[in-house]
């Protein structure tokens, strides 16, 4: 007799030492990984496709940095988030090919409903629930749809942390909605990200709604076409 | 066990802030300074009073004197006993400063009480212009410091940092050098953008003029923030090290080779090391030292002798401070050992480690109010060196591994001096502004 077996409740199992914040990412990220790799053996699945390498993951950042040899991203499969390297060139740079972030616009009111902020929760970098999710693959949709649209995003934090530790979380939200539109099939060239901490909160105040507000990344676009 | 749960109660909610006095191996010396005597009518009183305030501040912030200073008008039974040995000695002085101007030359007359002796400073020239002269009472202030307690003094030292003006745009934000009083105020750049964590970069050892100085800092004028290079004659600077990504929080070696910094350059806040050299430049391709997947790394600050590297990782939940060794990281190429240092605290940001390699000071949540932490690195324990209300954050040490900047975040962004002789933060500057990232001239 062949018994069905789900590898849901096992992975619940696995993630049962993790804080409840961690819980619904990992397993969400893990069930998709497998699902997704099953699916693939019967169909075609329009938004997601095996690679065959992590390399396929990677720009190749060797050429101006000596990265670390044994990055801890190699071997985790789906859980960890893939590192993906920044665009070459900078906006704005004299090599670039893109005007700097002084030429990006808030998104029009007619795009607004697809980059609008996303926010997070204090000291986290993730998604916090599968509408998030949402838009950013409709982010992402429209991106690839829209090739000569370029995209800054904007990591921001609220005033809590330290200012110098604030630079650095804000970095890391930005980078992480850049890995996500990019794993939606956005070309890497697209996306760039920048980092502003604390230091341009939307909400002044000092409550914990003005903090919620402030934990977000906001999206600034270019369109080459229009100019 | 509930009596013992209701004295933790009791004890946590009266209990205060832990701070630790550090043992020091100076003990202060008390001075008396008096008013400056003047004979020339080249120089009015107000400008004498302005001189000798910068002198007072100078001594009392040197962290080897309680300096002692009395009003006019009980300043002439004083200037009688100037050199009585008998006055001083019962009111336990050990040095009495007495400063004059004759025609337009200050002169320095020191009467140690001990030794009963005069010692006198050669007569220096006064240019009648505030900010020549109060660099002129900084210079008189090392030369007293030295001369009393054989060790340099940093009333000469500049103070770098960055101002957001609270008016006007937001997003402006530039680089300021000042005294360590917080007078002669002047911008040295002018990107018209947001510029923030600057640092001297050390001097040609040839370079004998003061106002022509190179400095490195953080700039967004093209969008993503790149560390930039500038002089102080320049107005605006150059992005020097050519890494794709997000660039911050640079730190620079006490020989100038290195840089290290946080950059986005893979995908994650990593963190960074450049080899450089002040004639040509940057050297080879920057070096990744430290990456994790799930944490943010943040704020690095190079050893004495460049070898190690302090900074700032939540890969443990909360931001704590680690040391790296460089040499193995550059060595092996393979993710490195790190040693926490932080214990104490949950959230531990922006390190700067002393020039005699003994000590780390730092910011620390305690109590819900950001402090200043000491680390000694000999001991291995972690010490409070500020209390009170305002959180405190970005600290910079001096190149005496006695003095210490830092800036406050609320209820105002200003810049403190603190000395861990005397560990009374003495604020240096005022009014509107946002100022902070303070370093130190090395």
């Amino acid at each position: 007799m062949i018994k069905k077996f789900s590898p849901i409740p096992l992975l619940l199992l696995l993630t049962g030492c993790m804080s409840t914040m961690n819980l619904w990412e990992d397993t969400k990220t893990a069930s998709r990984y497998v699902n997704r790799k099953g699916q693939s053996l019967f169909k075609e699945v329009p938004d997601s496709r095996l690679v065959s390498s992590s390399r396929e993951f990677y720009a190749s950042h060797e050429e101006d940095f000596v990265p670390l040899r044994d990055q801890d991203l190699d071997n985790r499969g789906g859980f960890i988030e893939a590192s993906i390297a920044q665009a070459k060139f900078s906006p704005g740079s004299d090599r670039s090919e893109i005007p700097g972030i002084e030429s990006f616009r808030s998104p029009s009111t007619a795009l607004q409903e697809i980059f609008r902020p996303i926010h997070f929760r204090t000291d986290q970098y993730t998604l916090m629930n599968s509408d998030q999710e949402l838009f950013v693959q409709k982010m992402a949709s429209y991106l690839k749809k829209h090739p000569l649209t370029y995209i800054f995003v904007a990591g921001h934090c609220d005033e809590r942390a330290s200012e110098s530790y604030n630079l650095a979380l804000g970095m890391r939200r930005a980078n992480h909605i850049r890995s996500l539109l990019i794993k939606h099939g956005v070309k890497a060239d697209q996306v760039h990200t920048i980092s502003y901490g604390k230091e341009k909160p939307c909400d002044k105040g000092h409550s914990h709604e003005a903090w919620a507000k402030n934990r977000r990344v906001e999206f600034k676009l270019y369109d080459k076409q229009a100019g | 066990m509930l009596k013992f749960f209701l004295f933790f109660l009791f004890s946590t909610a009266f209990a205060e802030d832990l701070v630790i006095k550090l043992e020091t191996a100076q003990t202060a010396r008390f001075v008396y300074l008096s008013n400056i005597l003047i004979e020339s009518d080249k120089i009015s009183e107000d400008y004498a009073k302005t001189l000798h305030k910068t002198l007072l501040f100078d001594l009392r912030c040197g962290g080897f004197a309680h300096v002692l200073s009395q009003k006019e008008e009980s300043e002439k039974r004083v200037l009688d006993e100037t050199f009585n040995i008998g006055y001083w000695s019962n009111l336990g002085t050990h040095y009495v400063i007495v400063p004059e101007i004759r025609q337009n030359k200050i002169t320095i007359k020191i009467f140690d009480v001990k030794h009963a002796c005069i010692r006198e400073l050669l007569p220096l020239e006064l240019s009648s212009s505030i900010r020549e002269d109060r660099l002129l009472i900084h210079k008189i202030s090392d030369l007293i410091h030295k001369s009393l307690f054989g060790v340099e003094g940093i009333a000469q030292k500049r103070i770098l940092f960055a101002m957001q003006p609270e008016e006007g745009s937001d997003w402006i934000s530039e680089i300021w050098e000042c005294g360590i009083d917080g007078n002669d105020l002047k911008q040295i750049s002018f990107e018209n953008s947001y510029s923030i964590c600057p640092l001297f970069i050390p001097e040609k050892p040839n370079n004998k003029n003061r106002s022509d100085y190179s400095f490195m800092y953080v700039c967004y004028k093209h969008g993503a923030p790149k560390i930039y290079m500038n002089t102080s004659l320049d107005r605006q600077g150059f992005a020097c090290i050519p890494l794709r990504g997000n660039q911050l929080l640079p730190a620079i070696s006490r020989k100038f080779d290195k840089i290290a910094f946080i950059c986005d350059a893979s995908g994650r806040a990593d963190l960074f090391l450049q080899l450089f050299d002040k004639e040509r430049g940057v050297l080879h391709k920057p070096v990744q030292i430290f990456s994790h997947p799930n944490s943010v790394q943040a704020s690095p600050t190079f050893s004495p002798d460049g070898s190690k590297l302090a900074f700032v990782s939540d890969k443990e939940g909360t931001p704590k401070i680690f040391i790296v060794d460089l040499l193995s990281v550059l060595r092996d190429r393979k993710a490195p050992e790190l040693h926490c240092i932080t214990h104490i605290n949950k959230e531990n940001t922006s390190p700067s480690w002393s020039s005699d390699g003994k000590k780390i000071v730092y910011s620390a949540k305690t109590n819900g109010v950001r402090q200043i932490w000491l680390y000694d690195v000999e001991k291995q324990e972690e010490m409070q060196l500020t209390t009170g209300q305002g959180d405190k954050e970005n600290p910079s040490f001096a190149h005496d591994s006695l003095h210490i900047v830092f800036n406050t975040t609320s209820p105002t962004f200003d810049i403190f001096l603190l000395d861990l002789n005397q560990q009374e933060p003495v604020q240096i500057t005022r009014g509107p502004g946002k100022k902070h990232y303070p370093a130190w001239e090395p």
